[in-house]
């Protein structure tokens, strides 16, 4: 580990139960994990913690790229896969981990499994997929927003038409975009309902009421600040003091 | 997950130092083979072009930097490379995969990572290198090392050659 490294663990681990904690919304489209997100993050700020945000396909830097290929459909799944792993790891870099050293709150609308099981219902291997997005940094706690496919694509429906990628167009090649919508969100979601089970998601049931949501994920939120720093994100912490600029700009300026 | 070619063109690497030199050289490397070629670029894709002309402060880390040269690589073997290969042409890729990896190794990044993300790309026939360059630092633009170089903001022209004398040594490529 090098001395940089070594520090901004260090001061991690000094913040104790007062550290920043990643929290991660995952789901489906349609499940509602952005309204529960913006409930909880406006709930912190009022609890008086700092806050951050940060959301899928949100770079400065790599977004337009991104959306350009994609309204001209000119990407394939490899493509989109490691354009989308480019933006998390630039976010992860200059956004998350630096927020995190400082002691900040990070809340995630979708994290790495969005990837995961997009990529993977894309046809993707899995074992690729855990390369090209390592060495990651775990969430604290990751909320499953868990829906069946008829709700995801009625709530979709109710408000626009899904878009090609959105529908997975790309990979079914069904013309009508809510039949093509409903075959893909089926495969995400079966996709989302495993990696649910191997990496122990909270998963909180998307079809009830929106403020019982709420309440279970405050409730639970306050329950895991009990819980130590996972020692595991050393790994992601010490390649970034390696490998990322940004590192040294955290430690120096604190 | 790697990428099949059932052709019988023929796949060649160039590495170079100055951008500008792939294209002279490709052709010098093609002449030396019958039939109809094809050349392809780095950024074939404008990623790195279109993320240079938005002018943002934010700097890509080298892993970043990484993952959006993999991006450009698949799109130059999908409208590139792969085509020209299954119509039995020879083509030469200039940069391909072990910039790559020369830039990983520069940057401290795993070999085994590096390894992991250019699995999709199918191994060079030969490979080949421009020993050399220009004494000035071309732009940006120019090529992938003197994108990074200008974006890690330090030459790192002198890393390159030394990896890729060490290549020739032991005998992984060959200068043009």
């Amino acid at each position: 580990m090098t001395d940089l490294a070594k520090r901004l663990c260090d001061q991690i681990r000094k913040q104790g139960k007062n550290r920043g904690r990643l929290i991660a919304f995952e789901g489906p489209d349609g499940s509602g994990k952005t309204t529960q997100r913006k409930l909880f993050k406006d709930w912190l700020l009022g609890e008086g913690y700092d806050v951050v945000t940060t959301k899928w396909n949100s770079s400065k830097l790599i977004k337009p790229i991104i959306k350009a290929r994609k309204n001209a459909r000119s990407i394939n799944q490899e493509e989109f896969c490691l354009l989308h792993a480019a933006d998390f790891r630039h976010r992860l870099e200059t956004e998350i981990m630096p927020a995190l050293v400082k002691g900040k709150m990070v809340v995630a609308d979708r994290f790495l499994f969005t990837a995961l099981a997009r990529d993977a219902a894309r046809g993707l291997e899995l074992d690729w997929l855990f390369h090209i997005y390592s060495p990651l940094y775990w969430p604290d706690i990751v909320f499953y927003f868990s829906v069946s496919p008829e709700t995801s694509g009625k709530r979709i429906a109710a408000t626009r038409s899904p878009k090609y990628y959105e529908s997975g167009q790309d990979v079914t090649s069904i013309a009508d975009p809510f039949q093509s919508y409903h075959q893909f969100i089926s495969r995400v979601i079966q996709e989302y309902e495993a990696l649910a089970v191997i990496f122990k998601f909270i998963k909180i049931d998307a079809e009830g009421p929106i403020y019982d949501q709420h309440m279970t994920i405050r409730r639970l939120f306050q329950e895991s600040r009990e819980r130590p720093w996972p020692e595991w994100n050393e790994e992601a912490i010490c390649d970034w003091a390696r490998t990322a600029p940004q590192a040294r700009e955290v430690v120096v300026g604190n | 997950m790697a990428t099949n070619v059932q052709s019988s063109g023929q796949l060649l690497s160039l590495d170079v130092i100055d951008g500008r030199d792939v294209l002279p050289a490709a052709k010098k490397i093609l002449k030396q083979h019958h039939g109809g070629n094809g050349i392809s670029t780095w950024d074939s894709s404008s990623i790195f072009f279109e993320m240079h002309g938005l002018e943002i402060g934010e700097h890509p880390s080298p892993r970043t930097l990484m993952l959006l040269y993999a991006a450009d690589i698949f799109f130059r073997l999908r409208w590139q490379i792969l085509p020209a290969l299954e119509q039995g042409k020879c083509v030469v890729a200039g940069p391909y995969v072990e910039t790559g990896f020369a830039f990983g190794a520069l940057a401290g990044l795993p070999k085994r990572w590096l390894t992991e993300v250019f699995r999709f790309a199918p191994k060079p026939a030969a490979s080949y290198r421009v020993n050399g360059s220009s004494a000035k630092l071309g732009p940006p633009t120019a090529g992938f090392i003197e994108f990074c170089s200008n974006t890690l903001n330090e030459d790192l022209r002198p890393k390159f050659a030394n990896y890729f004398d060490d290549l020739e040594r032991r005998g992984r490529c060959r200068s043009v």
